[in-house]
């Protein structure tokens, strides 16, 4: 039985791993031989790649940082705060979740304009800092931390951010990890805002790049695809022991 | 007091003299004299020949080559003066030097002298010789090691007493330019400089440079590369401007702010522009010009060039031309036009400052749906599916009260001026190009090969008419491109209604795909692309040829100076409407930018240089003169439809997937009008 | 001493309130103010003329056949992939949680759709699919590159189970089914609710892998989904069509998200 599950396992992960060898293969591979002539192309021909590469780098990161700033303590204040209409503020929060690129890009390209960001970096980060995404998945993760150890550091200080620092954190930290490597996946994949919101080829990103391979010379699909998937997946990889110490969550409401 | 006072006027006196004196002394003192000419506008008519061989002096004096040449049996045009003459600001020419054993490649001004750069009889190097105007000799100055049979300097100028001249050189062609683009190629130049002073050549050190032009206050500007890309430099150790202008011939600095005048080369507009060296956006002063290497000189507020194109009319010299720059620049803010990237042709300037940007179909909508103010003008063609949306959804600005507007468009053919009004009669548009797509054809030849071509040919015929030349002896002299001839065709159902599901599309499909079938190739004519030139050089030997008249000039459209048996006939047409398809490039304002006055300045000046001018077909008075093609092509056009497309995505391929086989003619017509359908009631 | 407390708690419940502040803020410029203008816009006839017509837009994009057709692809997209997400990858992270040892290491394996970009991937799903007519390409697609996260996340729910739990049920006699019953599940039901929301909203995210599947504006009509209604209207600067529709599924979705908590709620009776 183990051995047939076994079996069935390994089809299952093929199947998952295929496409990304795939590309890893077709990267080398270059008119019948394997070659590192694409990997010439790009990285010696292609000057636009190197900006556009820590663009993307930069972007995500400062997005994923800033983004911790505010939703710890955003998550932390729906959980432990008493208001009324705290339920319908989180729904709200979904819903806004779950719009379509389509619709917000107009009133927020309208928006950035009236604020002067478009074709600046923080016309990229700022909407992203703000994204409801990072609030839910860590609310749902929050709800589960031991209100003891809470209730104990309030007894030490009154700052919250003691609070938060030394009692909530070092239990989230896990899911601190996964919602980390989430927004980073999330921001690092990101190209219609690019796309649209910036109109200087140096400030764009590695999607973008991808996205618009074809009009390079030679072919760089490939072996952009491949340094694109690195990133985030070393970004895993760093993590994934911690992961492995497992996380649960909270019920949704 | 009395010692004070005297003690004053001693020093007065010194003071005075010393500046007498130290003012004899300087010769290299310019005369610092401007001239004030009489038009804005002067046509150098005594000058014949001139490229790039003038220079201008300070009081206006145009000083170009003067050579005279005789017909001599056998050997051809052999030259039999050679000299220099000096022309007066009203064109006459003044004063003749002759050069005797010497010839002239460049000639630059300074002092009442004349430096020149050529080479003598005899001698195998490049030379420096000046000629002085008051005695009329001639010195000669430095023997170079440059061999004339590499070339000779192409342009030349004096600064800071120096001549500058710029020329091929071996040992910097042996240089590999770290930068070249399609638009820019090192040619192998080097900069020489020659002080006067000193009589001391030597070579500067800029690498890669490919141009040189004067500045306003006799300084030196370069244009060069290096792996960065090109760019500008007043010196060898100053500041570098970096700025893609591929590979432009002649330029001159004119202002202190950096504005130049040049000339574009590499554009489809051949125009003379001025803009910012550095910044994007350039004015367009004036159209169908192309200047070559020493082309343009700029003195005291006029801009003298030589305009050398069209020299493909046999009877046409290039011709020196005195332009005051204030009358055809207009100082304004720039006007940023916009245009999704397939508009092909842009407007003339007209001297107002205009930068065009190319955007994607989401950056487009994005910006006319957000009602940007950063925009202007956008142009397009009704070939883009984009167009009929800026009508209908008000996303203009009416031009009923722009001036001259209405008279410009009472002037078009009304298909124009009414695909220009919306349903509520506002305009809106301005329409500059109408492209109508037609077949030229030899009626001479066409008979003798007893082809028969025509006005009311039908689909079948032409496509039996090139089976019958493709049979013939001149098999490959005729053109029809099948590519084009389909896609007008459908544009021409896409015209008659919004389904394919029609017998007249059944009929044609099935014809299509059996005798003219461009995908799978078994089509018995020739997919050749013959370019109107082709088929005007070589008349004796071309049948006939598919043609689009994208005309931006006079001169393309008639190049050919014996139109005999030429002729012109529409498309077949394939639908009940019997009018020939045909799309219109046209500009329509944005309602919501932020610079409407200096955009409607423009409106009015575009619309009244094209009545001016009228370089296009898209008025219906005939300005050409009465020449059979001409006629035809003005039939045709006030007998066309501009036609509003929808993408080509909608229908495009399930027709080709037809006439490849792989789906049936119900499955296709199934297919795109589904899409059709999809499109029109989303 | 009661006073003084509920004083401290006060400040505390404020202090707590005041965490909210700069997400909320941010949250209302970037993401409710555009959202309010969507509305505004879908109450106007045209962008440029701004006449205020109600709800005559609403009318016109819920009698229009493509927004119906387009909506019926999208709720067939999350009811029919969503659900084969999940199973998939609860049964996929069973097996990582509680089975063979060297299977463990292959997780990594599942994370990579989720970085891949899209456009490497479509041609690789074009030359796979290159026959294939229906929907399934595109259903294939959005279970790949979403299982990837639901596997990660219920792994590792299940590996936070503390394993004394079982002990202590074990040693009280009872059965493995009713030790999963009691205790797996009710622990993992939070997060399978959560992977589910997730997956949903990603299905109104999944667009440009799609688009570029086709490589048109007009695909198939089994794959013409919400976002396409909407692109296509964009780029016929025909905004209402996309604001109504912004609307109306808005509406859904805090119905679905409604209904979903309804359910968690009962299910937790």
């Amino acid at each position: 039985m183990k051995k047939l599950i076994g079996i069935i396992f390994a089809l299952l992960s093929a199947v998952f791993v295929l496409p990304v060898f795939a590309t890893v293969f077709l990267s080398f591979y270059s008119e019948g031989t394997l070659t590192l002539q694409e990997y010439k192309d790009l990285l010696f021909d292609c000057f636009v790649f190197y900006p556009m590469f820590w663009n993307s780098v930069l972007y995500a990161a400062a997005i994923t940082l800033a983004q911790l700033v505010v939703i710890i303590p955003c998550a932390f204040g729906f959980s432990q705060a008493k208001f009324k209409g705290k339920g319908v503020l989180f729904v709200f929060y979904i819903v806004l979740m779950m719009m379509p690129l389509q619709v917000t890009i107009l009133p927020n390209y309208i928006g950035l304009r009236d604020m002067g960001l478009i074709n600046t970096p923080w016309g990229i980060i700022l909407p992203m800092i703000f994204s409801p995404f990072g609030v839910v998945v860590m609310h749902q993760y929050m709800k589960n931390t031991d209100t003891s150890v809470i209730e104990a550091t309030r007894l030490e200080t009154s700052s919250i951010f003691r609070v938060i620092i030394t009692s909530v954190i070092p239990q989230l930290k896990v899911c601190i990890f996964a919602v980390v490597l989430f927004v980073f996946a999330d921001c690092w994949n990101m190209v219609e805002q690019p796309m649209l919101f910036l109109t200087d080829d140096s400030l764009k990103t590695l999607s973008v790049f991808i996205s618009n391979a074809q009009s390079y010379t030679g072919a760089v699909l490939f072996p952009a695809a491949v340094i694109f998937l690195m990133p985030v997946l070393f970004l895993y990889l760093f993590f994934s022991d911690s992961l492995e110490k497992g996380l649960t969550l909270g019920e949704l409401s | 007091m009395k010692k004070l006072i005297s003690n004053i006027l001693i020093f007065a006196l010194m003071s005075l003299s010393l500046c007498l004196l130290s003012s004899c002394s300087d010769e290299s003192v310019e005369e610092e004299m401007g001239f004030e000419a009489e038009s804005d506008f002067f046509q150098y008519d005594e000058i014949e020949w001139v490229f790039g061989r003038f220079d201008v002096g300070s009081d206006g004096t145009v000083y170009a080559e003067n050579t005279v040449k005789e017909y001599v049996e056998n050997e051809g045009n052999i030259t039999v003066y050679r000299g220099v003459a000096a022309y007066s600001l009203d064109g006459e020419l003044t004063e003749k030097y002759d050069l005797g054993d010497y010839f002239m490649s460049t000639v630059a001004y300074c002092n009442r002298k004349l430096y020149l750069t050529g080479g003598k009889d005899g001698s195998y190097n490049c030379l420096v010789f000046s000629i002085d105007l008051d005695t009329k000799e001639i010195t000669e100055l430095y023997e170079t090691d440059l061999s004339t049979s590499d070339g000779y300097p192409l342009c030349s100028l004096i600064s800071n007493d120096s001549l500058y001249f710029i020329v091929f050189d071996p040992v910097s062609a042996a240089e590999v330019c770290p930068y070249e683009s399609n638009t820019f190629q090192y040619s192998g130049l080097a900069v020489y400089c020659y002080d006067i002073k000193t009589g001391e050549l030597k070579k500067l050190n800029i690498d890669f440079p490919a141009v040189i032009g004067g500045t306003y206050d006799g300084g030196i500007c370069i244009y060069a590369a290096d792996e960065k890309g090109t760019y500008f430099t007043f010196g060898e150790n100053s500041e570098k401007i970096y700025s893609d202008m591929g590979n432009i011939r002649s330029f001159a600095v004119v202002s202190s702010k950096n504005d130049y005048v040049f000339s574009g080369i590499s554009s489809v507009n051949h125009t003379l522009n001025k803009a910012v060296i550095g910044e994007s956006g350039c004015s367009e002063l004036r159209p169908d010009v192309m200047c070559s290497y020493n082309g343009i000189k700029y003195k005291s507020g006029y801009t003298f060039y030589v305009n050398t194109y069209n020299v493909n009319d046999p009877n046409y010299t290039p011709v020196l031309y005195r332009m005051k720059n204030s009358a055809y620049a207009v100082e304004n803010k720039t006007i940023r036009a916009v245009s999704p990237t397939f508009a092909y042709d842009e407007p003339f300037g007209c001297g107002y400052k205009m930068n065009l940007t190319k955007l994607t179909d989401e950056e487009f909508a994005l910006k006319v749906l957000s009602q940007s103010p950063d925009y202007d003008i956008c142009v397009l063609s009704t070939r883009l599916n984009m167009s009929e949306n800026i009508r209908d959804k008000g996303t203009f600005y009416p031009l009923n009260e722009v001036e001259d507007v209405e008279e410009y468009l009472d002037k078009c053919f009304p298909s124009v001026k009414e695909a220009a009004l919306s349903e509520d009669g506002e305009i809106w548009m301005l329409p500059i190009e109408l492209d109508v797509d037609v077949l030229m054809y030899n009626e001479v030849l066409c008979e003798k090969y007893g082809i028969e071509f025509g006005k009311d040919m039908s689909f079948e015929q032409l496509i039996e008419n090139a089976e019958k030349a493709a049979k013939s002896e001149k098999s490959n002299c005729y053109a029809l491109q099948g590519y084009l001839l389909n896609t007008n065709m459908l544009l021409q159902f896409m015209r008659a209604g919004s389904s394919f599901d029609t017998d007249e599309f059944r009929s044609f499909a099935e014809f299509s795909k059996e005798r003219a079938n461009y995908i799978t190739e078994e089509y018995p004519f020739a997919n050749l692309f013959m370019s109107q030139d082709d088929f005007f050089e070589d008349k004796e030997n071309h049948l006939f040829t598919f043609s689009s008249f994208q005309t931006t000039s006079e001169m393309q459209l008639i190049p050919i100076s014996d139109p005999t048996g030429i002729r012109a006939c529409p498309l077949p047409s394939v639908t009940e409407d019997k009018r020939s398809v045909g799309s219109c490039l046209f500009i329509s304002v944005n309602p919501t930018s932020d610079n409407l006055d200096s955009v409607l300045g423009y409106i009015s000046a575009l619309a009244e240089y094209l009545t001016d001018n009228n370089p296009n077909i898209l008025f219906s008075e005939n300005k050409f003169g009465d020449i059979p093609y001409i006629n035809d092509l003005y039939e045709i056009y006030a007998n066309s439809s501009v036609s509003f497309n929808v993408s080509y995505e909608l229908y495009r391929q399930d027709y080709e997937n037809y006439l490849a086989g792989e789906v049936t003619l119900d499955e296709c017509i199934k297919e795109a009008d589904r899409k059709l359908a999809a499109y029109f009631n989303e | 001493m009661k006073k003084a407390k509920t004083k401290k708690g006060f400040r505390w419940n404020t202090k707590c309130k005041l965490c909210l502040v700069p997400s909320l803020l941010g949250t209302l410029v970037f993401f409710v103010v555009p959202f309010i203008r969507v509305i505004y816009y879908s109450l106007i006839d045209n962008q440029f003329k701004r006449n205020f017509v109600g709800l005559d837009n609403y009318i016109d994009t819920l009698t229009n056949d493509y927004f119906l057709l387009a909506l019926k692809n999208s709720l067939l997209l999350i009811v029919i992939c969503v659900p084969i997400v999940i199973i998939l990858s609860l049964a996929v992270s069973l097996v990582l949680s509680y089975g063979i040892r060297w299977v463990r290491k292959t997780r990594a394996a599942f994370v990579l759709p989720l970085v891949i970009p899209t456009a490497s991937i479509v041609l690789i799903w074009q030359s796979v699919f290159a026959q294939d007519t229906s929907v399934l390409p595109v259903y294939l697609l959005f279970i790949w590159k979403n299982t990837g996260i639901c596997i990660v996340l219920l792994t590792a729910a299940f590996t936070a189970i503390d394993p004394a739990l079982f002990e202590a049920a074990r040693l009280d006699g009872a059965s493995t089914f009713t030790l999963h019953k009691k205790i797996t599940i009710p622990i993992i039901m939070p997060t399978v609710f959560f992977v589910s929301l997730l997956t949903i909203v990603n299905s109104f995210k999944i667009f440009k892998e799609i688009y570029l599947y086709y490589g048109t504006n007009y695909p198939p009509d089994h794959s013409y989904t919400l976002q396409y209604y909407m692109n296509n209207n964009f780029l016929k600067l025909d905004y209402q069509s996309l604001a109504t529709s912004a609307v109306l599924t808005s509406i859904l979705v805090f119905g679905i998200v409604m209904a979903g908590m309804a359910l968690q709620r009962r299910y937790r009776q």
